[in-house]
């Protein structure tokens, strides 16, 4: 009975060795990381107005599980079909517009803008955007407002700035508020 | 009493304490302070890339040379107006071991910068590659490594070099 016991206590702790081995050579050589690019960002916002000012579209909607990695010049872009639910400012010919974001799954790890991903698939978002001007990509696209300051998660009625913004930006946590910043100024 | 005062005195003085550094790791490092680069740019780009390189490799202790097959390679095109005027990524790493970083400079944005101002964006980019994160506590004139082209200081501060000194 005791013999049998140790039998089954140590092919149980072997079992367990085995499967922590397992887990940290893929966690630490397989799983997808993130990895972080180094930018200068033209400019640092310093809050939902000047954002604002300079968006030509605000909208909410929710990012499409279509995404399209584009490698130019040694970077890499990823394009995601963004649909609109809501528009805020401006006026979008269509109800699905391009987004293009720096960065994205290059087949081994997630290349992100100071901690930031590109967006979820079926994830919802307010978003301050720009008409993309260059070679990136020929197809019509929008950029996001300081690459990703201008990008709010939504769930419900909460949302999530982006890493790394300015604390005017960073404090918002509701969409009221968001909603309600980009009305009044 | 006395010795309650002084115990007292000495966690004021720990307390007023504030680290000389505000330098920020990025986590990467190359396996030797002597690292090969290549400007592959043109007019304006490349001498503002030597001025920037030399910098680092003259004020700092890694040793930066010319190679055609480099560790650190700087280009220079036009990306749109995706926001970044300059952006370093990892080419080739070992875990935090680094063999190679490429430098992108966006034209869209520098074409119309100051030779200093460029500078400043090309010499930020190459404190990335020497392993260098943001620094924003010390404001745009404290440090290069500040995130956004609103700094001030277009060459290595002494925080900066620091930061290098610290990883090499």
């Amino acid at each position: 009975m005791v013999k049998r016991i140790k039998r089954n206590a140590y092919t149980l702790m072997m079992t367990a060795l085995g499967l922590l081995l397992v887990g940290g050579i893929y966690f630490s050589f397989v799983a997808p990381k993130e990895v972080e690019v180094g930018v200068s960002l033209d400019k640092q916002y310093s809050s939902v107005d000047e954002m604002k000012q300079e968006a030509q579209l605000i909208v909410e909607g929710t990012a499409s599980t279509k995404q399209q990695g584009i490698r130019y010049q040694n970077m890499l872009f990823t394009v995601t079909d963004f649909h609109i639910n809501k528009t805020i400012k401006g006026h979008a010919d269509k109800k699905t517009i391009r987004i293009l974001e720096t960065g994205g799954f290059d087949g081994k790890n997630y290349l992100t803008v100071e901690g930031n991903k590109i967006m979820d698939k079926n994830q919802s978002y307010v978003l301050f955007l720009q008409k993309y001007q260059g070679s990136v990509t020929n197809q019509d696209a929008y950029v996001i407002i300081g690459a990703y300051q201008g990008k709010f998660a939504v769930d419900g009625n909460d949302i999530s700035p982006a890493h790394k913004v300015a604390p005017a930006i960073a404090k918002l946590e509701t969409k009221q508020a968001l909603i309600k910043d980009i009305q009044d100024q | 009493m006395k010795k309650g005062l002084a115990i007292f005195a000495f966690l004021l003085v720990l307390g007023a304490w504030s680290p000389t550094f505000a330098y920020v790791l990025w986590g990467y490092k190359w396996a030797s302070p002597n690292i090969t680069y290549e400007c592959d740019m043109h007019g304006d780009y490349t001498t503002q890339c030597n001025n920037g390189k030399t910098e680092w490799s003259n004020w700092t202790d890694v040793n930066l040379s010319y190679s055609s097959n480099p560790g650190i390679t700087t280009t220079a095109g036009n990306y749109g107006n995706v926001s970044w005027s300059g952006l370093c990524s990892v080419g080739s790493s070992s875990g935090s071991t680094v063999y190679r970083m490429d430098i992108s400079i966006n034209t869209y944005y520098t074409d119309s910068y100051s030779s200093q101002k460029r500078k400043g964006v090309i010499t930020h980019e190459l404190g990335h590659a020497l392993g260098l994160s943001h620094e924003n506590r010390l404001g745009p004139g404290g440090s290069v490594m500040y995130d956004n082209d609103g700094r001030t200081v277009y060459s290595p501060t002494q925080d900066d070099i620091n930061g290098v000194n610290a990883i090499y």
